[in-house]
């Protein structure tokens, strides 16, 4: 198949798919977001984005005052703002300029995710737009991690990148991705990412959503890893700034023997945010090992479903899930669905998932030292949301740190 | 007076756990609290802390001539009272650094305490999360010298704690209750449960009291009273409270 025989495949099975629900989360209805003339626009002079965008960019930690630092890619509605190569070992691309070259056309494009899995993949193939390619070179290191970050500024947007990331054999590469909204916007997010990691390499994907009240979001990734390769997901949404909806299953394909992943979501619900998030892994090389841990601070009357989904298909699998939740008030609420399967019997698979409120005599403890009963329980609930992510880099480590802490300070 | 308690009252789930309870501390004082496993040591403690469960059912509470019968945790501590638990709850996300952060006047106090008691390669772990009972009860000491209460209470400071490390907590509590620690203010007052009565040893008292039954049965001076229980059991006060001998003439 060529580029185009493949693309013309992908876009008839995307026709056929639009109206397909997804079996997760709440529908909606795409009318309002999709837009024929959408096409993707490349920003010259960043100078000329509006102050308030700049200063959102820089609260979530985006600061476009010195882009020739940056290496990474800014994509704002459907604009791409800019595409940065600095380190040496890194490739970077538009999702625009690799659709020209066939290997990776046949290769990366559409081949984790059915292009007909449901109207948001559909939506994401026909009528999306951008999307970063990130290759590390084979026996390569970069400890500085590439940033990306897509942002929806006007209402009524419809943002759907493609994003590839490649680790080539024995390379180490950290993607940092941040997603944000102007407030009040409304938007529909429906970023498609597919992650190739191959042999021996190690990819660790750090994601921080902060999107507006209104803005639903539906991204689709899944992740292959090869022999001894290692992919760690780290999702953060603090959900600061609210959100209508999300709905999100990542699946992680342990395809290698030896292969490794560990999938962190840390989700904070407020308001009457809705968020439905899982991690999958399903692992066909034996002797791979799979953790999945989340944790979940429900406030206001928002609802949380945290799903996760271990299977197994070799021996010599060690898997473990823990799901954690914590209510903070009543009318809020938490709903954990962790899973397991196996159709082999030398594998090791557990999991725990764990409901509930703040202990009093934890708080009335804090209170004995001194610490006020709102500052215990921002601590407490702080605490509650601190995992440890093996192979982050430090300083990425130290951001988020910071992150955490100025973005639970209200609760 | 520092602490005031006159004929207390208390129930824990419609259970009496302290009974016309009546105990005074002053100022500059350290007493010692003996007696039993469930004679209401504890719950004695968590009152004065004010918990939640520990309902007052009569009698009043005077700290510092005010009356804190009613009073929220938060209010009590700010005014000066500080407690060491002798069952501290793990506390998950929150590391002893974290914690010692909020009530130290800086890093440099927070190490050279740290160090003090043996806590140095702690300070990063979370507060209690798989730490040995002797390590739960350094841990406390720790945070109550950062703290500087102008009442400490320590509930079994010395109960677990190996004796290596007695050392350690018997000069730590010295020095919390000693002028050394807070020369500005008043020298702090001590109120400290046991029920072996090692901590007598490093620590100078005024008097020791024991309870049985959720009410003081005798007084005395220390260290005539604690000889007196390790050589004949409590079941030898409970004998002389229940003859009525006069027991407050105990060693006098």
């Amino acid at each position: 198949m060529n580029i185009n025989e493949k693309i013309d495949f992908l876009n008839n099975r995307a026709r056929v798919s639009l109206q397909n629900r997804c079996p997760y989360g709440p529908d909606v209805d795409l009318s309002p977001y999709i837009k024929f003339e959408n096409r993707l626009k490349e920003i010259e002079d960043i100078s000329l984005l509006p102050e308030n965008v700049i200063g959102r960019l820089k609260s979530f930690g985006i600061d476009l005052g010195d882009t020739s630092k940056s290496s990474g890619y800014l994509q704002i509605d459907n604009n791409l703002v800019y595409k940065k190569k600095l380190y040496p070992n890194v490739e970077i691309l538009s999702l625009k300029e690799a659709l020209n070259d066939s290997y990776f056309v046949e290769n990366y494009f559409w081949n984790l995710i059915d292009v007909g899995q449901d109207k948001f993949t559909a939506a994401a193939q026909l009528y999306g737009q951008g999307g970063y390619v990130i290759v590390s070179k084979e026996n390569s290191v970069t400890e500085i991690p590439v940033q990306t970050c897509l942002f929806i500024k006007d209402t009524e947007v419809f943002q759907a990148p493609h994003n590839i990331v490649v680790a080539e054999p024995n390379s180490v590469l950290h993607v940092v991705t941040g997603c944000a909204a102007m407030p009040e916007t409304v938007g529909l997010h429906a970023g498609i990412t597919e992650f190739y990691v191959k042999k021996n390499s190690t990819v660790t994907f750090t994601m921080i959503h902060d999107w507006s009240k209104a803005t639903h979001v539906r991204p689709r990734t899944a992740v292959v890893v090869e022999d001894g390769g290692t992919f760690i997901n780290n999702y953060i949404n603090l959900n600061v700034s609210g959100l209508n909806s999300m709905q999100s299953y990542p699946i992680v394909y342990l395809k290698g023997e030896h292969s490794r992943t560990f999938m962190s979501s840390i989700i904070v619900g407020r308001s009457n945010s809705y968020i439905d998030l899982g991690s999958a892994v399903k692992v066909t090389g034996k002797d791979s090992s799979a953790e999945i841990i989340s944790r979940s601070v429900s406030t206001d009357s928002s609802k949380i479903v945290s799903r996760a989904r271990i299977s197994s298909e070799a021996p010599g699998v060690k898997g473990h899930i823990e799901c954690r939740g914590l209510i903070l008030n009543d009318g809020s609420g938490i709903w954990t669905v962790p899973e397991l399967d196996s159709n082999v019997k030398d594998v090791d698979l557990t999991h725990e998932a764990a409901v509930g409120k703040l202990s009093e005599e934890v708080i009335f403890y804090l209170l004995t030292k001194g610490i006020g009963r709102d500052e215990a329980v921002s601590m407490l609930v702080r605490g509650f949301l601190e995992v440890k992510v093996p192979n982050l880099p430090t300083l990425l480590e130290k951001q988020i740190k910071i992150l955490m802490e100025s973005s639970t300070k209200f609760l | 007076m520092l602490l005031d308690i006159r004929n207390l009252t208390v129930e824990v789930e419609g259970k009496t756990v302290l009974k016309n309870l009546s105990l005074s501390i002053g100022f500059g004082e350290t007493i010692l609290l003996m007696g039993p496993n469930g004679s209401g040591k504890s719950s004695l403690i968590y009152t004065l802390m004010g918990h939640p469960q520990y309902k007052i059912k009569s009698g009043s509470i005077f700290f510092k001539e005010r009356n804190i019968t009613n009073m929220s945790t938060e209010e009590r501590v700010k005014l000066g009272l500080g407690a060491a638990l002798q069952f501290p709850p793990k506390i998950y996300g929150i590391t002893l650094r974290n914690l010692a952060k909020k009530l130290a006047k800086n890093d440099a106090e927070i190490d050279s305490i740290a160090s003090l008691l043996n806590l140095t390669k702690f300070l990063d772990r979370e507060i209690n999360v798989g730490f040995s009972g002797g390590e739960m009860k350094r841990v406390e000491i720790f945070f109550l010298l950062l703290q500087k209460p102008s009442l400490a209470l320590l509930d079994e400071p010395d109960s677990g704690v190996d004796v290596e490390n007695m050392t350690v907590v018997g000069n730590a509590i010295g020095r919390l209750l000693s002028n050394s620690n807070n020369s500005a203010m008043k020298k702090p007052s001590g109120l400290i449960v046991t029920h072996l009565g090692y901590i007598s040893r490093y620590v100078l008292t005024h008097r020791t009291y024991i309870m049985q039954n959720g009410t003081i049965i005798c007084y005395g001076p220390t260290e005539n009273l604690v000889n007196d229980v390790l050589k004949h059991g409590f079941d030898w006060c409970i004998k002389c409270y229940d003859n009525r001998v006069s027991c407050k003439m105990v060693g006098e």
